[in-house]
């Protein structure tokens, strides 16, 4: 993944990174983590593994979601939420004229998947989600095993003991991702976003009351019409955060509705399973795309 | 459409049955149940709706296990035990010149090939082990699940209301299918191994005996050593004889030491994942000897 290819593109006003390549099924990878998140930097770069590996068979597209990466922040304080990366994500797809996706969502990144499954399925081929506790039911580990992140927040050492304490293997935290995770860190709009998230505590009253709430109402979705389209869920055995319970409860909740389900769990694998197994998991995202 | 062109080859004096196609990876298929076994008469053509497909990427083998289908019974009162069964699927392979092979076993044959896997690795390069409490930690639900089963046993609507009890559902149950199986079970040297187990009480003096404490020495070898090879578990989550829990301890005990332990979930999907789920199963295969 060559960081200096990056495409920018208008989303209503936003901004927008993103990374394009190769020819084929359309792949659209949603990272994790959300603006102003002091614990990590996460952008399309948390791909970088898998991204030259899809691209020679599908194409491929890596983007930030908003306020991440080189994406603009939201407009407002009130935009500060889970709904607003959701609409920007399905602008985007507007943007770039993208259909029959298959959209691969990681950890928060994967309730966005979900939820734009649920809210526009018409642009969907199918929704493959991997090692999230925002979308699992239950209450994800995170403030457990990163009470004692290291400070300052976002630097290098701070990002790293972060991205090492997902992961089963600490190897996987490359340098060439960290320095991605740093530029990403040092925006000034980065810095505004945390400023507003936990100076301001956009945080705690903005950002995850109302994903409280939004969750309750996709519970209700999925157990009540379900997404309609095919879902692939993806773990890692040995995640600390996004527990292995949580995806097969997961998987109760999506199966209710959309029998076209179908669970992937892989060993050896913190929260970043397709860090962890790039080829192993790739080989399984393309099979399974091509497969529909 | 039953399996065309049986094989037959001598290994070491018993005459065994299997089939053979394609070119490339060797897969070998391995079927479940148990010589004598008056619940269902298993053989090679429970892959009828795998083998053709498979063949397309793989050679593919499927054989008759030691007393199952057109293969000769066990020679000696000692060896109607799964042991026995373990040791013939071995000489089958040598029988057959095979190495570097793929093993998929299903319910007995899981452990067949689980067991075969880890005393003769330089034999296998990848397991796979579909819907099997009998390799599995804990107690599988076959006793209560086939209570009141039609009589006589193993006539047609015997073996069909067994294999329609293991699905999720019955469209993958077809009448070639269920004559495959009948006619095996009309053969006299099934009715003697069926005497033998039933009447002389081989099936609990000496066949469930034995699992048990063949069991517990496999269990502790792929805890300490490990199965040192690439292995997968595919599993259906309607299977009403193989627990959640079931699944969950033997994929522990399997991730325990091998790093390249997968697990494969199928939703409306019963025993017999793989005839449920003919294409993706085959997918799914392909996608794991590709990049396991």
């Amino acid at each position: 993944m060559d960081f200096s290819q990056a495409k920018f593109v208008d989303v209503d006003g936003i901004n927008t990174r993103y990374f394009e390549q190769g020819s084929g099924e359309t792949v659209v990878l949603f990272h994790g983590g959300n603006f102003g998140s002091h614990h990590g930097a996460d952008c399309a770069a948390d791909w970088n593994l898998n991204f030259d590996g899809l691209a020679r068979e599908c194409r491929v597209v890596a983007v930030d979601k908003i306020g991440q990466g080189y994406t603009d922040n939201p407009e407002t304080d009130d935009d500060y939420t889970m709904a607003r990366v959701v609409s920007h994500a399905l602008g985007f797809l507007d943007a770039l004229d993208l259909h029959d996706c298959h959209i691969v969502g990681h950890s928060r990144g994967a309730y966005l998947t979900c939820r734009m499954t649920l809210e526009n399925p018409a642009r969907i081929k199918s929704n493959i989600m991997v090692d999230t506790n925002t979308l699992g039911p239950g209450q994800g580990r995170n403030h457990i095993a990163f009470a004692d992140t290291p400070k300052p927040y976002l630097s290098r050492e701070s990002q790293r003991w972060v991205m090492e304490n997902y992961s089963w293997n600490p190897k996987i935290v490359t340098e060439d991702w960290l320095d991605e995770l740093m530029r990403v860190a040092a925006l000034p709009k980065y810095l505004e976003s945390v400023r507003k998230m936990l100076d301001e505590g956009l945080l705690d009253r903005v950002f995850v009351p109302r994903l409280g709430r939004e969750k309750r109402d996709t519970f209700d979705r999925l157990m009540g019409t379900g997404t309609q389209r095919p879902n692939l869920i993806v773990w890692g055995l040995n995640d600390p955060t996004a527990t292995i319970d949580q995806g097969f409860g997961l998987y109760e909740i999506m199966v209710h509705k959309e029998p076209r389900t179908e669970m992937h769990v892989f060993n050896h694998a913190g929260h970043f399973s397709y860090r962890e197994h790039p080829e192993a998991f790739n080989r399984l995202l393309l099979d399974y795309a091509h497969s529909l | 459409m039953p399996i065309s062109d049986p094989k037959f080859v001598d290994v070491e004096g018993i005459r065994t049955r299997y089939f053979e196609r394609g070119s490339g990876e060797t897969v070998v298929l391995v079927h479940g149940g148990a010589f004598g076994s008056t619940t269902g008469a298993c053989c090679a053509d429970d892959w009828d709706l795998n083998f053709d497909g498979l063949a397309k990427w793989f050679r593919v083998f499927a054989i008759d296990k030691l007393g199952q289908g057109y293969t000769d019974n066990p020679r000696t009162d000692d060896d109607y035990t799964m042991h026995a069964a373990v040791q013939h699927a071995y000489a089958t392979l040598r029988a057959l010149g095979i190495e570097g092979a793929h093993l998929v076993g299903h319910s007995r044959g899981g452990y067949l090939v689980c067991r075969l896997t880890v005393e003769h690795p330089e034999l296998v390069k990848s397991c796979t082990i579909v819907d099997s409490n009998t390799c599995a930690p804990g107690t599988g639900r076959n006793d209560f699940v086939f209570a009141n089963m039609p009589r006589p046993a193993l006539s047609a609507e015997s073996q069909r209301w067994v294999v329609e009890k293991y699905s999720y559902s019955g469209d993958h149950i077809t009448d070639a299918w269920i004559d495959a199986m009948v006619e095996v079970s009309r053969l006299p040297k099934y009715a003697e191994a069926v005497r033998k187990m039933t009447e002389d009480g081989f099936q609990w003096s000496k066949f469930l005996s034995g699992i048990l404490t063949q069991k517990e020495e496999m269990f502790r070898i792929l805890e300490t050593r490990g199965i040192q090879r690439p292995v997968m578990q595919i599993w259906g989550s309607e299977d009403p004889t193989v627990s959640f829990e079931q699944a969950m301890g033997l994929y522990r005990i399997l991730a325990e030491k091998e790093r390249r332990a997968r697990w494969q979930v199928f939703h409306r999907c019963g025993h017999y994942s793989f005839r449920e789920h003919p294409r993706r199963f085959n997918d799914v295969i392909r996608t794991f000897i590709h990049a396991p």
